[in-house]
């Protein structure tokens, strides 16, 4: 089956510096692909690749099947691209932009309703007569996103568009996300921000130098992270003290440390054997009040395949 | 005031319907150039500033007539508004359109512009037609001031309509070479140079519109038959440079992989056809011999620097490129000097050179009583030195061709090649107290080699100079050739590819059959 976005064996060098090296991916519709990475990995630039900008050094990129390099105007077409700068222009509202873009897209007559829907699912109908340079960087963010679906592309590649929100606009932009692909587009995001990527993303791929370090969902790439033993922080009535002694007298548990007003320890077993753990614990007396596996999230993905080299 | 807002509210109503389709048609980028331009600064203050100008000058003059009338005094009056016109839509709407241009960069907006459904050449007339939205406003705010020059003695209404129409024609042609030079480049020093560059050209041409204007309508001579040739070739000339401008720049706009070339190509071409029948349209009506000798000079000289580019191209087509390449063996290789690559560029320049001293020489045997083998000789003569100039040095980089500094090295080296022959010879007499070098006879001066050989007989001064064409080109043989088989190879690579599809048809064909 052909992916909606398809990036093969990618390589871009400028000079002897090579920013891309072989880097393939797909991303099917209606999922999200996040696309992480320290400073100067080469996601922007494999990013205009997909969207037409920068012409790779070898290698292809292909929306439904076609290649973007062999039909530029076509792939153009069905793909959104959101740069990480607003190209704002003076002396022209929120209105007028969106117009603009939207006869520049080829949308005739029936611009004036895809304008009013998209302004609807960006909520930016309080500021459609406003200057686009006065707008702030949250709102600017949700007119370039508006700007990207005025053609209603199949593909979204949204670079950066949280970098510089502030918390709230961050939310909100995770949500117009989740709704882009509740609409079964496929979309490839970049972003420092790794827990959003981590709630919003079907899938991650993380580059580093140029070269995919991993690419999987979040469970698939936490998979191969995780040690043999699980570590779960657990908390008891009885004191960290109590629970510290009745955890060294059971089986599996190699190792405990006292932490907070509770206990970390290591279990050498699974989460079924755990589940036998907690209910012996339970069984002796020991009034547990909280159990948490402590897990691997998108953070410490990154930073422990990643070496935060910049090229 | 509810009457009238009611009125405008119906008309709107019944004008709508008509109205819609032409606005859902119009250029995108020349609505939003009308909306900034009029909302922004720059024209503003440009535009009342002139108007101002042009009042004060006008009451000054108009005071000055009341007291000492003048027979000239429509003209003078004229004159004055005109040097205000002219200034408005020669330097600064040409600059206004530079700077729109230079903004797109600046605010990011050029990448969003490649990416919707705009069309290269859709983005630069669109910047033209905002420009000339902006001429029409000063054109319609000095209309009563020319008018009012009328009903003052001495002005010329056929005069005055032929400078207004030929200012309209160089302010056209002056912004398309605005946006040209700004779409070039990106980087902002460049540009900052570019700018500077421009700005001496438009104020050069203010000043030469007013003295022409100033001398035309004292002259008188509107009426002139040789008045309407001039006329012609300057406004030929000037559409030339427009329309030319206009394509470069729509190739800047062009995604890289795609054919940046043949158009360009093409339109190299017809203008050298233009020209060639411009020299054969003078030579029969004026039968002077020296009109097509220089013509022919000319339009070599323009091709030569038109193919600086062509001819520094890179070698290889691009993967788009290839798809559009004739299945048909035959016609991939007639289309050959028209499609992109520093080989064809080579073919392209022959072609249409061959295609000027073709039209010189059937002028020349058109009427054989004017037949002059001096005049007849000298844009061959010409074209072996341009020849040398233009593929010597990109013939010995087109190896590298692929890196975009040696293509740029290689048309800074065209006419760097053409004055290092012309300079280095002479500083050679002087070091060695050669008078006849140091005066600058030698082979390295066209100008003194070729009328020397021509019209003093000495052919042999040329020997020198074919044979440097001759193994400037034999130089370029192999990159042609390899230019010809990349070609042969993509027209059958298409033809391969197509054949899959006429087997899979075949098969439903059958049943039908």
């Amino acid at each position: 089956m052909t992916a909606a976005l398809e990036v093969r064996n990618l390589v871009r060098r400028f000079g002897s510096f090579k920013a891309v090296d072989d880097v393939s991916f797909r991303v099917e519709r209606g999922q999200i692909c996040g696309f992480i990475g320290p400073n100067g990995a080469g996601k922007t630039t494999t990013m205009r690749i997909a969207a037409t900008l920068d012409l790779p050094d070898s290698g292809d990129v292909f929306l439904e099947g076609r290649s973007v390099l062999e039909a530029p105007r076509a792939a153009r077409q069905r793909l959104g691209f959101m740069p990480d700068s607003f190209g704002a222009y003076t002396y022209v509202t929120v209105l007028e932009y969106l117009d603009f873009f939207a006869r520049a897209y080829g949308l005739g007559r029936e611009r004036t309703k895809t304008i009013e829907r998209l302004v609807e699912f960006t909520s930016l109908g309080s500021l459609l007569g406003k200057a686009t340079t006065a707008l702030s960087k949250g709102m600017k963010q949700r007119l370039c996103l508006a700007k990207t679906m005025l053609s209603d592309p199949d593909v979204l590649i949204l670079d950066e568009p949280a970098a510089g929100l502030d918390p709230r606009a961050r939310i909100e932009l995770r949500e117009l996300v989740k709704a882009l692909a509740d609409m079964d587009k496929a979309v490839l995001i970049s972003s420092h921000i790794l827990s959003e990527l981590g709630e919003t993303c079907d899938s991650v791929l993380i580059i580093e130098e140029g070269r995919v370090k991993a690419h999987g969902t979040v469970a698939e790439i936490t998979r191969t992270l995780r040690s043999e033993e699980l570590h779960v922080f657990a908390r008891a009535l009885s004191g960290p003290e109590v629970l510290e002694k009745a955890l060294l007298e059971s089986p599996g548990v190699t190792t405990v440390r006292i932490e907070r007003d509770g206990a970390v320890f290591s279990f050498a077993g699974d989460e079924v054997q755990l589940a036998q753990l907690i209910e012996a614990l339970v069984g002796r007396g020991l009034r547990l009040i909280e159990i948490t596996p402590e897990g691997i999230d998108l953070e410490d993905v990154f930073l422990s395949l990643t070496e935060g080299r910049v090229q | 005031m509810s009457r009238v807002s009611a009125f405008f509210d119906r008309l709107s109503v019944l004008l709508g319907p008509v109205f819609r389709p032409i606005d859902a048609r119009l250029n995108p980028i020349l609505v939003k150039e009308v909306r900034q331009a009029l909302r922004g600064r720059y024209f503003t203050v440009v535009f009342w500033l002139m108007v101002t100008i042009a009042t004060t000058i006008g009451c000054l003059m108009l005071v000055a007539q009341g007291r000492r009338p003048d027979a000239a005094g429509g003209i003078w009056f004229f004159v004055s508004m005109y040097g205000c016109l002219s200034v408005s839509v020669h330097l600064f709407v040409p600059f206004s359109a530079f700077l729109s241009v230079g903004s797109e960069w600046d605010e990011n907006t050029y990448d969003l512009l490649v990416l919707s459904d705009l069309r290269p050449s859709q983005i630069v007339l669109g910047k033209l037609l905002s420009a000339g939205v902006q001429v029409l406003l000063f054109y319609s705010a000095f209309g009563p001031f020319v008018v009012f020059a009328f009903l003052l003695r001495g002005l010329d209404l056929t005069g005055a309509a032929w400078i207004l129409g030929g200012t309209l024609i160089t302010s056209f042609a002056l912004t398309s070479l605005a946006v040209c030079l700004s779409s070039l480049v990106r980087h902002k020093f460049a540009r900052v140079m570019l700018m500077a560059v421009l700005a001496a050209i438009l104020i050069g041409a203010s000043v030469v519109s007013i003295v022409s204007a100033t001398q035309l309508l004292m002259m008188r001579i509107f009426h002139a038959p040789e008045f309407r040739d001039v006329a012609l070739a300057f406004f030929t000339g000037a559409l030339t440079v427009a329309v030319f401008s206009l394509a470069y720049a729509a190739t800047r706009f062009t995604h890289p992989e795609e054919n940046r070339s043949t158009s360009l190509r093409v339109l190299t071409t017809t203008v050298v056809l233009i020209a060639c029948g411009w020299g054969t349209y003078l030579y029969h009506v004026h039968r002077d011999p020296e009109i097509v000798g220089g013509l022919g000079v000319a339009t070599l000289a323009c091709l030569t620097l038109l193919s600086t580019t062509f001819v520094a191209e890179e070698e290889k087509l691009g993967r788009r490129v290839r798809m559009q390449v004739p299945k048909n063996p035959v016609l991939a290789l007639l289309a050959a000097p028209f499609l992109p690559g520093g080989g064809r560029g080579v073919l392209h320049y022959l072609l249409n050179g061959v295609l000027v001293l073709l039209c010189v020489g059937f002028s020349f045997v058109y009427i054989p009583n004017t037949r002059s083998f001096a005049l007849e000789g000298l844009p061959a003569a010409t074209l072996l030195y341009f020849v040398t100039y233009l593929l010597l040095p990109t013939a010995l980089l087109s190896r590298w061709s692929r890196d975009l500094r040696y293509r740029i090295l290689a048309r800074f080296l065209v006419p760097c090649l053409a004055l290092l022959a012309f300079v280095v010879p002479t500083v050679v007499g002087f070091l060695l107290s050669d008078d006849a070098m140091l005066r600058m006879h030698h082979v390295g001066n066209p100008a003194w080699t070729v009328f020397e050989a021509l019209d003093d007989d000495r052919p042999g001064l040329l020997v020198p100079v074919a044979v440097m064409a001759l193994v400037t080109l034999l130089l370029n043989v192999p990159r042609v050739l390899v230019s010809l088989r990349e070609l042969s190879k993509c027209s059958s690579e298409r033809r391969r590819r197509e054949l899959p599809r006429r087997v899979e048809l075949e098969p439903d064909a059958v049943p039908e059959a």
